[in-house]
């Protein structure tokens, strides 16, 4: 008998526990991906009265229809009020075209009952009122599905999105090249020769990934002033081509220790030197790694942020995430125009790490296993 | 082990390996000179000194230790900057460790859809600092944010003055603090209560990172071992704290040496999204350390704070991993 019970009390754990594991996951998928809904659903936004009618998923908006005309609307409230000695439901609107004073809309009850439901009625205020009604019996307000693609466009001109993406591409391009070519030169001398504290120097290497770039921020920027490169792009990849990502030069100095050193031997009785050896044998041979850094490389670059801060001073020279704060500062509640500069920013990463998904995971992942 | 002259009777051939080494590590070295260990000095020498870049050229001064002196006596923002870091890093690293652990859990029960999954938890995180600090600044503003539109309509439904909504409003606003004097909803980031709870719970939307590496370290788990544990009658709650969690200790120690130097960092949503404010209660220190150095032009002052925080987080890390010892498990000691 308790065998049984017991028995069927895992086949129900069985049944259950899968439910209960994808209801939590889906949970957290929500709370993960409603702020980025959020983000697209307010970049497609009519500015102003688009952005204050509470949760609204997809870009409904207004529009009242008479005798064949219609108008972009603001429905400014309804109620119930007698007329002709029928129910209607009274109606709000306000003129979007021009900035005539609110109009009330009378609507036979029932008609348009359905529709109202769906609307973000509030109650008319004192100066809907005193308006001067305009009789308008049978037209009708009906919601329609307006996305503002031209929020898009308004934002990036604003904004300035192609300099600042020009600027990006170029550092993004020049930085992620520097850390590839000068930390796989670098991982390859440790990885392949022995001399004197190669161990050691390694070790230092390492731990450089430990200090905080605060420390080095002050003097780094006092030495790029010396050399007048404040407000030019070169601070910000320059120190990419001295192999300063230690990380990088980690990941690629463990993929050559998995290579066999036949390959250099053979490489080398076929007369290569040594560079020629690194050039081409080692580095065709380690794509996965060059994916992997190149990938994070390029993320890092591309949304850097104190560094664009600190070194450059003229709208010309920024990068988009610079671009996006100062945006910020100038358009401050324009939220339909700051969610669509921030999609448009961030989308070449959100695709790239679409892309390549298995690199991002793989470098994660590595960069856990050193400890 | 070579001995230690080995080298002085080295073949030819080892000297030119031993040099064509140097060659190839010679763009660190020289990288490591200029971008590190250079800076490094300078900023120590300078943490003593008063320089303002922007005055005429040659106005380095030495003050002695007068730059510590004032940071521990006469900047009640540094200390202000410190105990906010200090409270935001002992809140969040410990909710994004245990987040990041449990949806790996979760991820590791042969669910079906893992990659969609994995992939909606790690996409926060290619989104960069910016763009985080002003979708959730969109988010979290009193009148007209996503969560507090939300938070409306719950006590529009429970009744504005019912009890319900009072007893959802209180812990609530307790944490994020009050929009304004009358109302319900938590203020948020424009609160000075609210502020630096508020970061910390946008912190735990980018624990993607975390999750991923605590997934990889639960998928290497032999899974023999649960096998062997559940003949010997070991429940899931003992399997959990036996062997999945001794196992994953390494990686727990990984996240959390990264989550201290990392935590200890934060300046973008204190620049961005509250200007440190409101009342200094988001001002972080490296925020403090930047305005310092680059809107008040103090850099002698700036790098004292800077070298101070390099204490810090230097020590931090060495006692994390000085206590590796008692609770970090590495399968290979286990001789």
């Amino acid at each position: 008998m308790k065998g049984r019970a017991r028995k069927r009390g895992r086949a129900l754990r069985r049944l259950v526990a899968p439910l209960v594991t994808h209801a939590l996951l889906i949970a957290a998928t929500v709370v993960m991906l409603l702020p980025l809904a959020w983000m697209v659903s307010t970049s497609l936004k009519q500015s102003g009265i688009g952005l204050s009618r509470g949760i609204e998923w997809l870009p409904w908006r207004d529009a009242w229809t008479k005798d064949n005309a219609t108008m972009d609307v603001i429905v400014l409230g309804a109620r119930v009020a007698p007329r002709d000695g029928r129910e209607s439901v009274e109606v709000g609107i306000k003129s979007l075209a021009s900035r005539r004073r609110p109009t009330t809309v009378y609507v036979p009850e029932g008609s348009f009952e359905a529709e109202i439901e769906a609307w973000r009625i509030r109650p008319l205020t004192g100066e809907d009122e005193t308006a001067e009604a305009r009789w308008a019996p049978f037209g009708s307000v009906r919601r329609r599905l307006a996305p503002e693609w031209g929020n898009y466009r308004e934002a990036l001109e604003k904004m300035r999105f192609w300099v600042c993406l020009a600027n990006t591409l170029a550092i993004t391009f020049l930085g992620t090249a520097g850390t590839l070519l000068s930390c796989s030169l670098v991982a390859y001398g440790f990885a392949r020769f022995r001399f004197p504290g190669n161990n050691v120097l390694f070790l230092v290497l390492l731990s450089s990934m430990m200090l905080p770039s605060v420390v080095t921020m002050i003097p780094v920027y006092l030495l790029f002033r010396e050399l007048h490169w404040i407000d030019t792009l070169l601070p910000l990849f320059a120190p990419a081509w001295f192999s300063v990502n230690a990380f990088a030069v980690f990941l690629f100095r463990q993929y050559y220790m998995t290579l066999p050193f036949d390959l250099d031997d053979a490489a080398q009785i076929d007369g290569c030197s040594a560079l020629g050896t690194y050039w081409r044998v080692l580095l065709p041979l380690s794509r996965p790694v060059m994916a992997t850094v190149g990938i994070f490389c390029f993320t890092q670059y591309w949304l850097d942020f104190m560094g664009p801060l600190i070194y450059l001073n003229t709208s010309e020279k920024f990068t988009l995430a610079l671009g996006l704060y100062t945006f910020k500062g100038a358009y401050t509640t324009q939220w339909h125009y700051l969610m669509a500069a921030t999609l448009a920013v961030s989308l070449p990463c959100i695709v790239l790490f679409f892309a390549g998904q298995r690199f991002f995971v793989r470098g994660v992942v590595m960069s856990g296993l050193k400890a | 082990m070579r001995e230690p002259n080995a080298y002085r009777r080295l073949s030819r051939k080892r000297v030119r390996e031993a040099a064509s080494g140097y060659l190839f590590i010679a763009p660190w070295a020289a990288g490591f000179l200029l971008f590190t260990l250079g800076p490094m000095m300078a900023s120590a020498v300078l943490s003593f000194c008063r320089y303002d870049p922007s005055a005429v050229r040659g106005t380095l001064e030495w003050v002695g230790l007068s730059n510590y002196a004032r940071m521990f006596s006469g900047d009640p923002l540094f200390w202000k900057s410190l105990s906010v870091t200090l409270r935001y890093s002992l809140i969040s690293i410990p909710l994004q460790l245990s987040g990041g652990l449990a949806l790996a859990l979760l991820l590791n029960r042969h669910v079906r859809g893992i990659a969609l999954y994995r992939t909606a938890f790690y996409l926060p995180m290619v989104l960069g600092g910016v763009a985080i600090s002003l979708l959730w600044l969109w988010l979290f503003s009193p009148s007209q944010g996503l969560i507090n539109i939300g938070l409306a309509k719950v006590f529009d439904f429970l009744g504005q003055d019912s009890a319900m909504a009072h007893l959802l409003a209180w812990p609530l606003q307790a944490v994020f603090g009050k929009a304004d004097a009358d109302s319900l909803l938590p203020g948020w980031i424009s609160s000075e209560r609210g502020a630096l709870n508020s970061l910390i719970l946008m912190s735990c939307w980018t624990l993607g990172g975390s999750m991923i590496i605590n997934l990889a370290g639960l998928q290497a788990i032999p899974k023999t071992y649960y096998e062997a544990a559940e003949i010997d009658g070991a429940g899931r709650w003992t399997q959990f704290w036996r062997i999945t969690i001794p196992l994953l200790s390494p990686t727990i120690f990984f996240n959390l040496v990264m989550g201290v130097i990392g935590s200890f960092q934060v300046f973008t949503q204190g620049l961005i999204m509250t200007a440190g404010g409101p009342n200094n209660s988001t001002c972080f220190y490296v925020l403090n350390t930047y305005r310092n150095a680059f809107e008040f032009f103090r850099m002698g002052y700036a790098s004292a704070l800077a070298w101070f925080l390099f204490v810090i987080i230097l020590s931090l890390t060495l006692l994390v991993v000085r206590s590796s010892s008692l609770w970090v498990f590495y399968e290979a000691q286990r001789r």
